[in-house]
């Protein structure tokens, strides 16, 4: 009988050792300790020995049982170990490193400035649309109704390229192509890029960004873009901050407008930054020219529209009390660090 | 409730499908909850006779008949208790599929069988199944049962909001769906024969509080037959879920269905000193009601009573000792308004539940028992042979002027997106029983004195002097006077959007037209991809848009864009790659000091097709230098 036991125990030990899988342990542990196993069959065999052999027997069997249980909890560790091993070597990834906290980075003040006015917009049903930076004269001056004549067709205020296109003045070339192709009701903001000649000083730069807003509908009234313009304002700038328009001129907006809202620095009562007004310029504005409708084949009698512009470096530099644009473009680590 | 739609095509010409009929109903605000068909019954189920009936030996129930089914006889045994021979029967043939069974020749206690006498259950009408159906004695036998039950039909399981109680009756759905649909609507007028025997030498009403009964009539029945019901008046009952009870019953149920409004008939003999008073009950006044049950109710019930007793639990449940027996002689016919919050309360403190307080519970109106009575007298003449005495008590202390409510034409484009015209909306609302009175200058709110109304003069109103005061000053308003059943028509708003419904939910045009203008995608992939460096220590930095074409050729880039008015020749072409400025980035801050320099910058590229065509497409380039 002991040698019985012996026997078994060497089996298991050897076929445990040679057991590769998750799979293979399962069928063993049926095999050497199961219901069917010899280990259980030699149980029963208990009852036929004499009573007083029966206790240092029935020991032998559990120390057996312990024993063969140990073969197959270490070989499922070893597999699993050795399963770990291989994953590692195939990622190139030495999965026992320990973690490191890793620093954040961050956006640049623009982009974060972007994402809050499309979000603010976003929120108030408005879709995003984008457009080209390289656009032709009709999408940028014709199409908005601008003279031939006008001066910011002047190579002084314009970029132009060498193969007859030029790079917009502003976002409303998107509110062209979107009415080219969209049915009203439109209700749009376009950010992107716009250029213009001006040489890099505090307060410009040739290359900015513009957040435009077009919605066209029935019944669209001035009304309209003043509830815009202040929930946007209070939105961006706090609940109390006041917005203004007041008359201005552009040649696809009729009546036009310049936006104000009051000055954030100093709540309104003049400041350095307002330059004693109380109120800051944040955009031209107006209600859609019925002769851009025109040229854009929408029923001008039927429907009406306003559009607003905003640029997006100078509402950061407000929020941030950044006081030269050009340190926006400058990239220099220890700025952009503010913003992580 | 359920609404037969054979029964429902006696009030108006419907020739709808199922589906379409119930798309119907739907967007005129009434929800179709189920639906079920009742086919029509196969050819081999006929009308018979019953020859002979008689025990099977052996067997406590079973019976064979002999039955005469016109174009031939059979043998068929029979279990169910009411079957006797000589009557009229429904006969199920063999090779008959009832349902889910088939009718098969069989033999019980080794007797043939060759067919069944049907339930009303078994035909799919009730869910009767206590005994055979028997039929009237004058149905010609071997002929179909589809007429006899108006088959095949259609039950639709209707919910009604709880403010339309106009639409708790036939004629209510019958008279909405004629709105919707613009066909007319066919309401029985009652024809009264009064005898001349005058009802107040006979019975007096009198009501102790009208706030709790505003209004309460009675009419008296003599020489009343009573028995069962002729088959198509059952019919109608089986089919909108009620049980034939017998003629006089029957009645009062049938107009509450098709009018809408509860009906209750009393034993006169049972109604003590000839005097009906409507009450509070008495604290701890016990009354046995129909349901088998008695209540202990409070001051808080209504009853009606006779001189000492209750005699049933207004507008809920009828009580055992004034009900209608096999031997009533003369009825009293009750049409009351009860107090709806009252109803309600009493039904909930109890636990009654009954069609009667389902309408009452909902605000029935006191104008709408007329109809009622006279429709049940009339049925009461013919179907019971009842003798119906001169005049109606009729308690109505209150009378309650009708409403006259203005809607402006103008405040409904406003609300509901679309213009109706004026004549349509008068169509609309005239086809729910309002009565249009005038134009006139707008004055909110319910109307009490019409004179209040300034009418502009007519010749100006066609002149279309009309849309200049859009709102306020509304001359182009319309008066209506509210039928007394729409009690849920109180205000303005309330028309316009009954003209909403009729007109079709629908035809709401759509503001917002379905174009997708943003491209959603390529925004979040921009943003996640941002993110996910920023995650990682990068620090996003942006460029102008041009920079030096020496750079781009280094890259091997050709072809850029050239401005032909560039700032600076390193500022002079349309930047084609953003790996230059993000190396020039990179080396700025090098020279600042910087030694772990993470960045990226994700900005719009500009590539020449060729001479007319060009892309903008996004260039994403991240940069990692680390010294130590
Ligand atoms: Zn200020």
């Amino acid at each position: 009988m002991q040698a019985k036991l012996d026997e078994l125990i060497k089996a298991a030990r050897a076929e445990i050792a040679q057991a590769h899988s998750p799979n293979d342990i399962l069928n063993l542990k049926a095999q050497y300790l199961g219901k069917k196993s010899v280990l259980n069959s030699l149980y029963s065999e208990l009852r036929s020995l004499n009573p007083e052999d029966r206790p240092a027997f029935g020991q032998k069997l559990n120390d057996a049982r312990i024993q063969i249980e140990g073969f197959l909890f270490e070989q499922e560790k070893s597999l699993k170990l050795k399963a770990w091993e291989q994953k590692s070597q195939v990622s190139g990834i030495d999965l026992s490193m320990p973690g490191i906290i890793r620093q954040r980075g961050g956006l640049h003040p623009l982009t974060i400035i972007q994402r809050e006015i499309e979000d603010t917009f976003m929120a108030m049903g408005f879709e995003i649309a984008e457009g080209f930076d390289i656009e032709d004269e009709f999408h940028n001056f014709d199409a908005l109704n601008t003279p031939e004549d006008h001066p910011s067709r002047n190579l002084a205020d314009t970029f132009y390229l060498d193969n007859g296109f030029l790079l917009r003045t502003q976002t409303s070339t998107v509110q062209v192509r979107v009415m080219e192709s969209y049915k009203p009701p439109i209700r749009i903001i376009s950010p992107g890029r716009c250029y213009r000649n001006d040489k890099p000083d505090p307060s410009h730069s040739p290359v900015f960004s513009q957040v435009e807003a077009l919605v066209v509908d029935e019944g669209i009234s001035l009304s309209d873009l003043v509830d815009t313009l202040q929930h946007f304002a209070s939105i961006m700038f706090g609940g109390k901050v006041r917005s203004r328009i007041r008359p201005h001129f552009f040649p696809f907006t009729e009546p036009s407008a310049e936006m104000d809202i009051s000055c954030v620095n100093c709540g309104g009562t003049g400041c350095r930054v307002c330059k004693n007004s109380g109120w800051l310029e944040m955009g031209g504005a107006g209600m859609v020219d019925p002769n851009v409708f025109q040229i854009l084949g929408i029923d001008a009698e039927k429907y009406s529209g306003f559009a607003f512009g905003l640029g997006i470096e100078r509402i950061a530099m407000l929020k941030y009390h950044i006081p030269d644009m050009r340190i926006l473009f400058e990239n220099d680590l220890r700025m952009l660090r503010q913003f992580s | 409730m359920r609404i037969s739609y054979n029964w429902l095509k006696d009030y108006i010409d419907l020739d709808y499908g199922t589906e379409e009929l119930k798309r119907i109903l739907t967007f005129s605000g009434i929800e179709v909850e189920a639906v079920e068909e009742l086919p029509a019954l196969p050819d081999s189920v006929v009308s018979a006779y019953v020859v002979s009936a008689q025990k099977i030996e052996g067997s406590d129930h079973l019976q064979v008949c002999q039955v005469d089914y016109g174009q031939g006889h059979c043998q068929v045994v029979c279990g169910a208790a009411n079957c006797h021979s000589g009557m009229k029967v429904v006969l199920a043939l063999p090779g008959t599929k009832l349902g889910d069974l088939t009718i098969k020749e069989a033999k019980l206690r080794g007797v043939l069988s060759s067919g069944m006498l049907c339930s009303e259950r078994e035909l799919g009408i009730s869910d009767n199944h206590d005994g055979i159906i028997e039929l009237p004695p004058d149905t010609p036998v071997g002929s179909s049962v589809n007429s006899l039950y108006a088959l095949p039909d259609t039950i639709f399981e209707l919910e009604i909001t709880p403010n339309r109680s106009d639409l708790l009756g036939y004629l209510g759905i019958a008279k909405d769906l004629s709105a919707s649909t613009n066909k007319p609507v066919k309401i029985p007028q009652p024809c009264l024969t009064e005898e001349e025997e005058p009802i107040f030498r006979h019975l007096s009403v009198k009501v102790t509080d009208s706030r709790f009964c505003p209004r309460y009539t009675a009419r008296l029945f003599q020489d009343v037959k009573i028995g069962e019901s002729p088959l198509w008046l059952k019919v109608k009952l089986l089919k909108s879920g009620l049980r034939p009870i017998n003629n006089a019953v029957d009645i009062t149920n049938f107009v509450m269905l098709e009018a809408g409004h509860p009906l209750h008939a009393f034993d006169y003999q049972c109604v003590g000193d000839r005097q009906i008073i409507i009450r509070p009950a008495a604290s701890q006044e016990q009354i046995s009601t129909l349901d088998g049950k008695t209540y202990a109710l409070d001051e808080r019930d209504l009853v009606i009573a006779d001189s000492k007793h209750p005699i049933a639990i207004a507008g809920v449940i009828g009580g055992t000792n004034s009900h209608i027996t096999d031997a009533t002689k003369e009825i009293v016919l009750e049409a009351a308004t009860f107090n709806a919050g009252l109803v309600r309360k009493t039904s909930y403190t109890h636990k009654i539940q009954t069609d009667s307080a389902y309408r009452f519970e909902r605000h029935l109106c006191p104008e709408a028992v007329v109809y009622a009575s006279n429709r049940a007298a009339e049925l009461f003449t013919s179907l019971c042979q009842a003798r119906l005495c001169t005049g109606v008590l009729d308690d109505w202390q209150h009378p309650e002027k009708p409403v006259v409510l203005g809607i402006r034409p103008s405040r409904f484009t406003k609300l509901i997106g679309y213009r109706l015209s004026d004549e349509k909306i008068q169509q609309y609302l005239s086809s729910l029983g309002l009565r249009f009175i005038q134009y006139g200058t707008w004055i909110p709110g319910k109307i009490e004195n019409l004179e209040q109304i300034y009418c502009y003069h007519t010749e100006q109103m066609k002149q279309g002097v009309t849309e200049f005061d859009e709102d306020v000053n509304c001359i182009h308003s319309q008066y209506y006077e509210i039928p007394p059943n729409r009690v849920d028509l109180e205000r303005e708003i309330d028309l316009i959007e009954e003209l909403a419904r009729l007109h079709g939910y629908d035809k709401v045009p759509r503001k917002l037209s379905p174009q997708i203008i943003m491209d959603r995608h390529a925004h979040k992939t921009r943003r996640m991809l941002a993110d996910l460096m920023v995650e990682n220590g990068f620090f996003e930095i942006v460029n102008y848009s041009f920079d030096d074409p020496d750079d781009a050729q280094l890259l091997g880039f050709q072809n850029g864009f050239k401005l032909i008015n560039p700032q600076s020749s390193q500022l002079s072409a349309m930047r084609q790659t953003l790996i230059p400025q993000v190396l020039k980035t990179a080396l700025y801050n090098l020279n600042h000091d910087e030694r772990n320099i993470k960045l990226f910058e994700m900005n719009k590229v500009f590539i020449s097709k060729n001479a007319d065509s060009y892309l903008e497409p996004y260039e994403f380039i991240c940069y990692y230098l680390q010294l130590r």
